[in-house]
């Protein structure tokens, strides 16, 4: 997966490939990574809803992009930030959800164009909208994801 | 952490060092074509609005994905449009037009500041025309420089080096060091990277110190703001470089 470069030249990409690689290595740590989910469960999710009407009521596959997307907003997570579950929804974009009860919870779904959709529901509250994503996680997810765990 | 003492004074004036390191220039305007951009359509635009830049080159995102089916594993790669890259005639200046907004370089040799600015606003005039943007997310400074050391000088040259334990002495042979300062009352950040390259071939002793120093803004912006937050930008920068550098570095540049 790869993000935007910020420059043109060979040592703009070496540091950006510097800094990547150092963020992947922490990453892959059990306590503070995303690793585990980008291996398993948004691999499982891949393999299960990259084909048509993978849920049975004509769902869209998952899209590449999309994918692609979701992989690079979790590794923009801060480390430690607590694990969401993975899902995909019929209109062929990848879902992260957090879950804490019924009321508390958020839901995130990540297009091609890499937009992202949050729906949140915070006791009798329920916030919603869009934000244009650029490798770095929007502060409003990061306050939502907060709030999601806050009782 | 305390930002007291540091001001931002657009009066101040820094030394101009005739060999400075610069290896790239950038200015960087995220922000997101609120206008459909039909790739081809976009190229053509493009090609009309920058005779000076004749090497176009088609930018692709890049993925994998792994399919794994009753007859095993397959992978299938995605690759996606970005945007289109444009190279002067000379290749020092590149330009990056893309879906979330627009990119200018100038590689060495760098020449002025004025020049730099201006070739950058220019070219950010046609993006804001094609793909028309409500706001700018973030607008950017970065200057990357490039110092060619004998790994043992850095501690000498570095006003933040790294450090062996005191007790271990051991030599560093690799670091990587990034800081992102707050700007207090003003909205930007300052992200310094040092860190060292191996010698690039065909040379074999001199390793690069790289530092990068990228000040950017922390909230959107309006368009007829650019032009003061680009001098304060620039401003930042100069006062890191000269802050993180010792004087034996800066005299390096001098001639």
């Amino acid at each position: 997966m790869t993000t935007t470069l910020r420059g043109g030249s060979q040592t703009a990409e070496y540091i950006q490939r510097q800094l990547a690689d150092q963020r992947r290595f922490l990453h892959e740590s059990a306590a503070l990574g995303i690793e585990q989910v980008l291996r398993d469960e948004l691999a499982d999710t891949w393999e299960e809803c990259s084909q048509p009407d993978w849920d049975g009521y004509n769902a869209l596959p998952v899209t590449t992009g999309s994918l692609t997307n979701a992989g690079r907003l979790l590794l923009s997570l801060p480390l430690g930030t607590k694990l969401p579950s993975i899902g995909a929804i019929p209109s062929g974009h990848i879902s992260l959800e957090w879950h804490h009860s019924r009321r508390r919870t958020l839901t995130v779904t990540v297009d091609e164009d890499g937009d992202l959709r949050y729906a949140a529901l915070l006791g009798p509250g329920r916030v919603c909208g869009t934000e244009p994503f650029f490798d770095e996680t929007p502060q409003i997810i990061l306050d939502l994801i907060a709030r999601v765990y806050q009782c | 952490m305390s930002g007291e003492g540091f001001k931002i004074d657009l009066s101040e004036s820094f030394e101009h060092l005739p060999n400075a390191p610069i290896v790239e220039a950038v200015i960087h305007w995220r922000a997101r074509a609120e206008r459909k951009l039909e790739p081809a359509a976009l190229l053509d635009q493009l090609k009309a609005k920058l005779p000076d830049y004749p090497h176009s080159q088609r930018q692709q995102e890049f993925g994998v994905a792994t399919q794994i089916s009753a007859e095993g594993e397959s992978v299938r790669q995605h690759h996606a449009w970005h945007g289109y890259r444009f190279e002067s005639a000379d290749k020092l200046q590149i330009a990056q037009y893309t879906r979330n907004g627009f990119v200018f370089s100038r590689l060495k040799p760098y020449q002025d500041w004025e020049k730099f600015q201006a070739e950058a606003q220019r070219l950010w005039c046609v993006y804001r025309e094609l793909a028309e943007p409500s706001e700018i997310q973030r607008l950017g400074v970065r200057f990357i420089n490039l110092i060619p050391v004998k790994p043992r000088e850095v501690a000498s040259l570095l006003t933040l080096p790294p450090r062996s334990p005191q007790i271990m002495k051991l030599p560093i042979s690799a670091f990587l060091h990034q800081t992102k300062f707050n700007i207090p009352d003003h909205p930007y950040e300052l992200n310094v990277v040092q860190t060292i390259q191996p010698p690039a071939p065909p040379e074999r002793d001199s390793t690069g110190l790289i530092l990068d120093l990228d000040v950017g803004t922390t909230r959107p912006i309006a368009f007829d703001e650019i032009e003061n937050r680009l001098l304060q930008m620039q401003s930042i920068k100069n006062k890191a470089f000269f802050s993180l550098l010792k004087k034996p570095a800066l005299k390096r540049f001098r001639s």
